[in-house]
């Protein structure tokens, strides 16, 4: 893209011109000997128009990016390697500022991104996302404490209560351990069939009772 | 009703008896009741084996898949 500035300007086109020169020297001097023989006047130099508007401009980084996108990777990737490192800790403030101005910005795109890798890679690696999403309960337990307790509390009695009007298996076990004749016996100790069996008499009970009121 | 599995079948045909309404609920909840104290004399002998530290063997709740097996 084209300096706006003048010297900038005239400094990158010498340093091109003379890389030109440099490059193609012989058919230059060769094309200026037959325009002296046949008497010509030399070529006017092409000069392009600084870009104006921020439309036209986006548009030529654009193309630009098109054409030359494996080079100015590669660029960058060696830049980062080179620099990387010392640019981060230089800018570090900054970094932190942008990171949470984007944040704030996408928060729900940034949350449907994190579910979805989780369950994209849970299967995959499991202790990973584990081991993720206790860091980030600790970050957010540090962070602001009595939130994450009012968090906690409500999620839990929103699972409590799905698992109660589901009858998932860990409460029918839980109800079948309870009020024993003789020991409260742990979960381990009660058969799949008997849970079935529990929970379909529960459905019954539920039934009976609504269809009664 | 010889056994678990029996007893489960049982208690999915009253349930969808009883939401058809083939079944009058109060039949419903007699069943359920019954129901009921059979799977919680299963446990009784259940918490009998855990007190004294025994692998179960009750026929009720050896269904007969697993008996095959």
């Amino acid at each position: 893209m084209p300096y706006k500035d003048l010297k900038k300007r005239r400094d990158c086109a010498k340093k091109s011109n003379k890389r030109y020169w440099e490059k193609n020297k012989e058919t230059i001097n060769a094309k200026a000997r037959e325009r002296y023989h046949l008497n010509k006047p030399p070529p006017k130099p092409k000069i392009k128009k600084p870009l104006q508007t921020r439309e036209e401009k986006r548009a030529y980084q654009r193309e630009y990016y098109a054409k030359n996108r494996e080079k100015l990777l590669e660029k960058t990737k060696a830049w980062h390697a080179k620099h990387g490192k010392q640019w981060r800790e230089e800018n570090k403030e900054r970094l932190k500022e942008w990171r949470k101005e984007y944040q704030a910005k996408n928060r729900e795109k940034i949350n449907q991104q994190s579910k979805e890798w989780a369950k994209k890679n849970f299967d995959k690696n499991p202790e990973e996302v584990r081991k993720t999403r206790r860091l980030k309960k600790k970050e957010y337990k540090a962070k602001d404490p009595k939130r994450y307790n009012e968090m906690s509390r409500r999620w839990n009695h929103k699972s409590q209560k799905k698992m109660v009007t589901e009858l998932k298996d860990c409460y029918v076990r839980r109800l079948l351990c309870k009020h024993g004749v003789v020991i409260d016996l742990s979960a381990k100790y009660i058969p799949q069939d008997l849970v079935e069996a529990k929970r379909l008499e529960i459905k019954i009970r539920r039934m009976v009772n609504e269809k009664r009121n | 009703m010889k056994n678990v599995t029996e007893l489960r079948e049982q208690l999915s045909q009253v349930f969808t008896d009883l939401r058809n309404g083939a079944v009058k609920h109060s039949d419903a909840a007699e069943l359920a009741n019954l129901a009921g104290k059979m799977i919680n004399s299963a446990k009784v002998q259940l918490e009998y084996y855990a007190l004294i530290k025994e692998t179960p063997s009750i026929n009720f709740l050896k269904s007969e898949d697993r008996r095959t097996k």
